[in-house]
């Protein structure tokens, strides 16, 4: 393990990178960055219902595909997740969604992902939206087999 | 911020080897994970190993609040309930020696699969603790000691 990256940096930015994707702008946005007003609407249509979780889950699912990164992420979050690969992004978003309707991750700590990813205050809220991402797929499958079951 | 990603196996590889790797006790690379599959026994000692791992790493990444938010603990309980969990994880099979070793692999062959495992297995690891502590009776629950 004595690689010259260096560390610091390469594991914010990776934080950056796996985080910030997740509510991403159209491709153009996407290339470059994530643009604040963007994020800010489509955060309160989700909060105000104006909205639709399935277009906005979508927008977002679309806005990860588009990124460089869209491979990596999609393998990240298929194993976290538990899911396909194929079906990693989408998951990943549907689960944002519903966390951003449910109170559980706010705006500010969705803008904190426009910039790179510092300090340690921004990396407990990178480990909090993971967690967040986490129990809201979570919930989502649990509703799933739930009403598989029903007669 | 696009090459951070490729950074992304690195940095988690990194990460693991914080508890993996210097070994606590042994000095060995991936001691402590080791000793805790094969020694479960030694789960409270593997933990403060891989605590004191962390510790000596803290300079070149702030591990612990990323750990914190994930798990949901004060910040400064991030390592700790992190290492808890890994350990845990370790001695229910949950984080097999396979899993270990994809780690050892470029991440250009074996992809980002692992980190993503990785973050589940400790999370689900850290919930399943915190139901268990939260079973045992009150004068059990006292020391609290890797967790």
């Amino acid at each position: 393990m004595g690689s010259s990256v260096p560390r610091r940096l390469a594991t914010a930015a990776m934080l950056c990178a796996l985080v910030a994707p997740l509510w991403a702008a159209p491709p153009a946005a996407a290339q470059r960055g994530y643009d604040e007003a963007e994020i800010r609407a489509l955060f309160d249509g989700l909060r105000n219902g104006t909205m639709p979780s399935g277009l906005a889950g979508e927008e977002c699912r679309r806005g990860m595909a588009a990124t460089e990164d869209a491979e990596q992420l999609a393998q990240v979050f298929s194993a976290y997740l538990d899911v396909p690969e194929e079906a990693a992004l989408g998951a990943t978003c549907q689960a944002l969604v519903r966390a951003i309707k449910a109170g559980d991750v706010s705006l500010d700590t969705l803008l904190l992902f426009t910039q790179p990813v510092t300090d340690s205050g921004e990396l407990f809220e990178a480990g909090r939206l993971l967690r967040a991402i986490f129990f809201a797929h979570r919930l989502t499958t649990s509703a799933s087999a739930e009403g598989e079951t029903q007669p | 911020m696009r090459q951070g990603s490729r950074f992304a196996a690195v940095a988690f590889a990194l990460l693991l080897a914080g508890c993996a790797s210097s070994g606590g006790r042994s000095g060995d690379r991936a001691a402590v994970l080791d000793d805790a599959r094969a020694h479960p026994e030694n789960r409270l000692a593997d933990a403060v190993a891989c605590e004191l791992t962390l510790a000596s790493r803290s300079g070149e990444f702030p591990f612990a609040p990323f750990f914190a938010g994930l798990l949901d603990v004060p910040e400064a309980e991030g390592s700790r309930k992190f290492c808890a969990a890994l350990i845990e994880a370790v001695i229910a099979g949950d984080f097999s020696q396979a899993d270990q070793n994809a780690f050892q692999t470029p991440s250009d062959v074996r992809g980002r699969g692992p980190v993503g495992a990785l973050l589940r297995t400790v999370l689900i690891a850290h919930e399943r603790l915190g139901a268990q502590q939260a079973e045992r009776p009150p004068q059990a629950q006292s020391c609290g000691c890797g967790q």
